[in-house]
């Protein structure tokens, strides 16, 4: 099983919908089984769970406190179980999901300003 | 006469060989082209030099702009943080790969076309990273064919084919003056106008990785809808053996494009 840690790592909505789809679509390899908790920018959990036999994703909501200053301290983290799994390639495109600290700032003073 | 449409090639020069075929096969009178010649795909130049050489009228597309201006990015060209990475790797790698008289070609590319009643442009006539989505509100459709003065709008940028025809209709328009006086109501009549969305060429969004292009009849006015397939595998090939992501190549398989693209059908570009 791979296991990437994505420990106060914050996704943006839209990149991490298009990943998912690749993931479980098998851009990277062939899954048989994807989990994910992810923290998203408006400082909510979710969780992510594709099995490859029911060929579908579904998604919660993490029900507990949403973070809107700084970067959650929740568990975060990606398990993939599958056949030639491209390591490289997810890392880079999560990286590539993820916010800088002050893309993160913005929204967090938007979100603060609006409620 | 037959006129052949084309659009949105981008660099996928297997695509643009079978398409031309295909025109031939179709003994299309005249060929147009509505740009984005380059970005993403592996054969910029090698595409560009195929247009140049068979002397395609083209305007110029998004990309072809973004390659001789920089980047300028609005809201529209990256809806996701991963989209602009990959839309901005994409344009490093095509930067770095076209040569000069590639890119000098790009740079004089008009921006629109006429031939008779009919108008070319990549996005809109306004922009060339606008989206003229199908099911933009018909009042915007039927203005933006209006500006132009034709009947008839082919535009590209989508990478999504359709034909839109706007049934003859009137704008009443009412002007308030500075002193609160209200103008007196004008009404402009417009005839029937259509939009023909020309798909792509080398970057399909329709699910499978076949090319689309369209042909159009300027006696009967009939479009008809192309779609061609090519050995995408060789582009797949050519993806990863020029050093692109091999995410592009998983895209184009699937008939996906390389990076997503704004839905909203509202949205006006800001460029």
């Amino acid at each position: 099983m791979l296991q990437i840690d994505l420990f106060q790592t914050v996704l943006d909505p839209a990149s991490l919908d298009i990943f998912w789809m690749e993931l479980t679509s098998g851009a990277y390899g062939e899954i048989d089984r994807a989990e994910g908790l992810f923290n998203l920018v408006n400082g909510q959990g979710y969780g992510f769970q594709f099995i490859a036999t029911e060929q579908k994703s579904e998604y919660i909501e993490i029900e507990d406190e949403a973070c809107l200053v700084g970067r959650p301290d929740r568990p975060s983290v990606l398990q993939i179980s599958g056949q030639d799994l491209d390591l490289d390639s997810i890392e880079a495109t999560i990286a590539a999901c993820a916010l800088a600290d002050n893309i993160l700032e913005y929204h967090q003073s938007q979100t603060l300003a609006n409620s | 006469m037959k006129l052949a449409v084309l659009s949105c090639i981008h660099g996928n020069y297997e695509a643009l060989n079978a398409v031309l075929s295909d025109i031939d096969e179709q003994k299309a009178d005249r060929i147009f082209c509505l740009g984005d010649l380059v970005g993403y795909g592996p054969h910029p130049n090698a595409v560009v030099e195929m247009i140049r050489s068979l002397d395609i009228p083209t305007v110029q597309g998004c990309w072809d702009e973004d390659i001789v201006e920089g980047l300028n990015a609005c809201e529209c060209s990256y809806p996701s943080l991963l989209g602009e990475v990959r839309g901005k790797l994409a344009h490093e790698w095509t930067d770095k790969e076209i040569y000069s008289e590639t890119r000098e070609f790009l740079s004089n590319l008009p921006l629109t076309m006429r031939h008779d009643n009919l108008c070319f442009v990549h996005g809109s006539p306004y922009n060339q990273h606008e989206y003229l989505m199908p099911e933009v509100a018909a009042f915007t459709a039927l203005e933006r064919v209006m500006s132009t003065g034709a009947d008839v709008l082919f535009c590209g940028h989508t990478h999504i084919p359709y034909v839109r025809t706007l049934d003859s209709g009137s704008l009443n328009v009412s002007l308030k003056s500075s002193d609160n006086k209200t103008q007196p109501l004008k009404e402009f009549r417009s005839p029937l106008k259509q939009i023909i969305n020309a798909g792509s060429v080398g970057e399909p969004r329709h699910g499978r990785p076949n090319a689309t292009y369209v042909i159009y009849d300027t006696d009967t006015q009939l479009t008809t809808l192309r779609e061609v397939e090519y050995d995408y595998k060789k582009t797949c090939a050519a993806i990863v053996d020029k050093g692109l992501p091999k995410i592009f190549a998983w895209r184009l398989a699937q008939g996906l494009e390389y990076a997503e693209r704004a839905e909203d059908p509202s949205h006006i570009c800001e460029r």
